[in-house]
């Protein structure tokens, strides 16, 4: 059993991400179970999303019980960091956020990375907001962070499974968009 | 997808797989209104009315939904009412008659509870209703369950003539799975009113004899529970494990995590209430401790405590209150630490995490819900406060439900009340009364059309000087944008009369209604100033309806503006300070425009004191 947080804020196509990735294990047959939130978190606000699957019925971990936390936010990430298990995978956005709270004050990005650093060593920090800027639209850097999951291979899941499932939940006309964050994801980590 | 064929498994959310059932049982007519966790069953089946033959509605508010569903009932046809838990409160006056009267044609209620409240004003667990009702409660603990659970409740609904509250909560409705199809009955039934006096007229007379009968229904209801396939025994031991709904999914992955699967006997049950006492009697029999595990409040924990002494049975059982808090979701360790304590095993705790944890929680800041860029509520609040300000005005402001609750953060700081469905009406012409003082009440469109009506009759009819601030952004926009009487459309998309609302405050004897385009400040501050000094000298209500359609709307139909250019900040912060819209970004001290953000409203412009943000020419 695995047990995978994706989180990020409310916005950037967290509950599609997890989507994705739970079709994809479920047409390799193994038992899913995909939670969100909806409704008023997801108005500009954190979002978590648990992606358990394997021997397991529970959609909700706890402490300590994931294998790997992907963010599509800085923040978001030292947020859902204590669900993780030591040494588990980091998949992160190389984006800080801050909170919309006037005079908000937020963690500087070295302190966040040497926080995730005390956690774990394998930490992929991806600039998926750079390359999806790049490709002219904000709106897929969940696609970029997913084509570098599938190349670190967080699931059971090949390229090409994820490729299909992408495929399966993309509207028609974002398709090739969506394709090409993938690829510029996938050849984003170097393994 | 939804309508795919059988043997085929999708990954499915809970809310599809019950509208999946839905159309498996053949339900000719489903009607809710929108509420989180619920939304997204009434969506889906909208999406595929048409194909299915189902009349689908979004209705004005949950009574009139739940009316609408057993309307179709009493004409023989298969219905659904959905809605959230607390539309069940609105809905409960209805309900409580469809226990006595029973149903001609199936009909089930899904109840969405949402413990932990990610989304509600409170965490109230709804199998209580059942039991106050004398109606079953179904509950599943997983997305297969839930549309195999909704078929068999119609038959079980018809079969023994009774309704079907199925209560879900949000780990159930937001979580998908996965879900094998099965077979789409087709029911073809005309919808033909039964004359039956005697079951649909609840006068006192027909009630008494009801009661005696509805008695015995729950009796025998409860007999043929012990044989309900979604009902088992699992396991063997001297310790039990009794759940019902998701708790059975806690329950289980706790087992195996402590490697005890097997080793404890498990009562999985999908229908908390009424209790099936044989089955029960069968799996206490030789127990030595039991452990209730359930989603909400400790209602099987009570149930099962007093069949215990019915049984004469005297062992430890423990649940919610005791090894599991009350309060809040589940959590797995909880129910782990919970299991393992009556298993007399060790859980290892998680110690470095749970620190970490605490350490972060101080060092990251919240990020709490807020308003979109662009959205027409923080226009119209920034005007509002605006002009309590111009006036010297320090008056409460009576909230309601919908995005625009988020007014309560600052800067705008506009939401004293925050209490259910309308009640920005009810309570703000009485506190207003008693205080002798102007308040506002600040509604959204579909919240007024819901719940808001009757209280803005009773503000005229006692002559409260209320100022209603009614947000209309023409849509029900936090469950996800669904259609409602103002906005021309139904719910599968068909050409609907346009109720609007400024003839509704009209008609209800309201004599100062303004229109205003909350996105021209001006305009919107000048209308409140006059409504404010109107609503003090004349000790009446007014209304004034700040009207512009929600921004993500807008921005998915193409209506997305230009966004302003920033040219020479003076570093003043008022736009940050004053409207925290969140495309205005602080760099250096000087305020930039996120353009990948920015919905082009504009109103920005109209803020800046120094005339530095600026319409891009």
């Amino acid at each position: 059993m695995s047990t995978i947080i994706i989180a990020g804020v409310g916005g950037q196509g967290i509950l599609t991400l997890a989507k994705i990735i739970g079709d994809a294990l479920v047409k390799k047959g193994l038992r899913v179970r995909v939670a969100e939130v909806h409704g008023m978190a997801q108005r500009g606000g954190s979002v978590v999303t648990y992606v358990r699957y394997g021997n397991i019925d529970c959609p909700r971990p706890s402490y300590g019980m994931a294998d790997a936390v992907i963010s599509l936010e800085m923040l978001e990430c030292l947020r859902s960091l204590y669900f993780l298990k030591k040494n588990g995978t980091i998949v992160v956005n190389d984006w800080i956020y801050p909170p919309n709270i006037p005079g908000v004050k937020v963690p500087s990005k070295d302190y966040i990375l040497k926080y995730l650093d005390k956690v774990s060593k394998n930490i992929y920090v991806v600039p998926a907001n750079q390359i999806a800027d790049s490709l002219g639209s904000r709106l897929i850097a969940n696609t970029v962070i997913l084509g570098a999951v599938a190349r670190l291979k967080v699931f059971p899941l090949s390229k090409e499974d994820l490729i299909e499932s992408l495929r399966r939940n993309i509207k028609k006309k974002y398709i090739d968009l969506n394709l090409l964050a993938f690829e510029k994801g996938f050849e984003s980590i170097s393994v | 997808m939804i309508l795919g064929a059988p043997g085929e498994k999708l990954l499915l959310l809970g809310n599809e797989a019950i509208a999946r059932g839905a159309i498996e049982a053949g339900v000719h007519v489903a009607a809710g209104y929108p509420g989180t966790p619920s939304t997204e069953i009434i969506d889906t089946l909208a999406g595929v009315a048409d194909k299915v033959g189902m009349t689908v509605d979004w209705s004005t508010n949950e009574k009139v939904a739940l009316e609408t569903a057993y309307a179709a009932s009493m004409c023989r046809l298969r219905a659904l009412a959905t809605m959230k838990h607390v539309g069940l409160n609105v809905a409960a006056d209805v309900f409580m008659s469809i226990g006595y009267s029973g149903v001609r044609g199936g009909l089930v209620i899904v109840s969405a509870d949402d413990p932990g409240c990610h989304s509600s004003q409170n965490e109230q667990d709804n199998r209580y209703y059942s039991l106050a009702s004398y109606i079953p409660c179904f509950e599943p603990y997983c997305p297969q369950e839930a549309k195999d659970l909704i078929v068999a409740a119609y038959d079980f609904s018809e079969e023994n003539g009774t309704a079907i509250l199925f209560r879900v909560t949000t780990r159930i409705c937001h979580t998908r799975g996965e879900v094998v199809l099965g077979e789409i009955k087709k029911i073809e039934r005309k919808a033909v009113f039964e004359y039956n006096p005697s079951k649909w007229v609840l006068l006192p007379a027909n009630s008494r004899k009801l009661r005696v009968k509805i008695i015995e229904r729950l009796n025998r209801i409860e007999e043929k529970l012990t044989e309900f396939k979604f009902n088992k025994i699992e396991g063997e031991g001297k310790v039990g494990i009794i759940t019902s709904g998701i708790g059975y999914a806690y329950a289980i992955d706790a087992l195996r995590e402590l490697d005890l699967c097997g080793k404890v006997k498990v009562l999985k049950l999908s229908t908390p209430h009424p209790l099936p006492t044989k089955l029960l009697e069968k799996f206490t029999d030789g127990l030595e401790k039991i452990l209730v595990v359930e989603e909400g409040d400790l209602f099987l924990l009570r149930r099962v405590k007093e069949k215990l002494y019915d049984f004469d049975l005297r062992i430890p059982i423990y649940g919610k209150g005791d090894l599991l808090p009350l309060a809040g979701e589940l959590d797995l360790l909880t129910v782990m630490r919970a299991v393992a304590k009556i298993c007399e095993k060790t859980v290892p705790e998680p110690i470095e995490s749970i620190k970490l944890k605490e350490e972060l929680e101080k060092a990251i800041p919240v990020r709490p819900p807020t308003l979109c860029p662009g959205c027409p509520h923080r226009a119209t609040y920034y005007s509002l406060k605006q002009a309590l300000r111009e006036l010297g005005l320090k008056i409460p402001c009576t909230g309601d439900i919908g995005c625009y609750t988020l007014g309560y953060n600052p800067p705008f700081q506009l939401q004293d009340t925050s209490t259910c469905m309308g009640a920005s009406l009810g309570e703000g012409a009485a506190i207003a009364r008693f205080t002798d003082k102007p308040v506002v009440a600040v509604i959204g469109d579909s919240t007024f059309y819901h719940a808001g009506i009757p209280g803005l009759i009773n503000a005229v009819y006692t002559s409260a000087p209320l100022l209603v601030v009614v947000m209309d952004n023409s849509v029900t926009a936090m469950t996800g944008h669904q259609p409602h009487p103002g906005t021309g459309i139904t719910a599968t998309g068909k050409p609907a009369k346009i109720i609007k609302i400024e003839d509704i405050a009209k008609a209800c004897g309201v004599e100062f209604v303004k229109v205003v385009d909350p996105y021209n400040v001006g305009e919107t501050k000048q209308a409140i100033k006059d409504a404010l000094e109107y609503v003090r000298r004349e000790k009446k209500p007014a209304v004034v309806v700040a009207r512009r359609l929600c921004a993500l709307v807008a921005a998915r139909k193409g209506l997305r503006g230009t966004p302003p250019t920033v040219e020479d900040c003076r570093g003043c912060m008022v736009c940050i300070n004053t409207f925290a819209c969140p495309a205005l970004i602080v760099e250096e001290g000087k305020v930039k425009i996120d353009e990948g953000l920015c919905f082009g409203c504009m109103v920005c412009t109209q803020i800046c004191p120094f005339g530095t943000i600026k319409v891009r020419k």
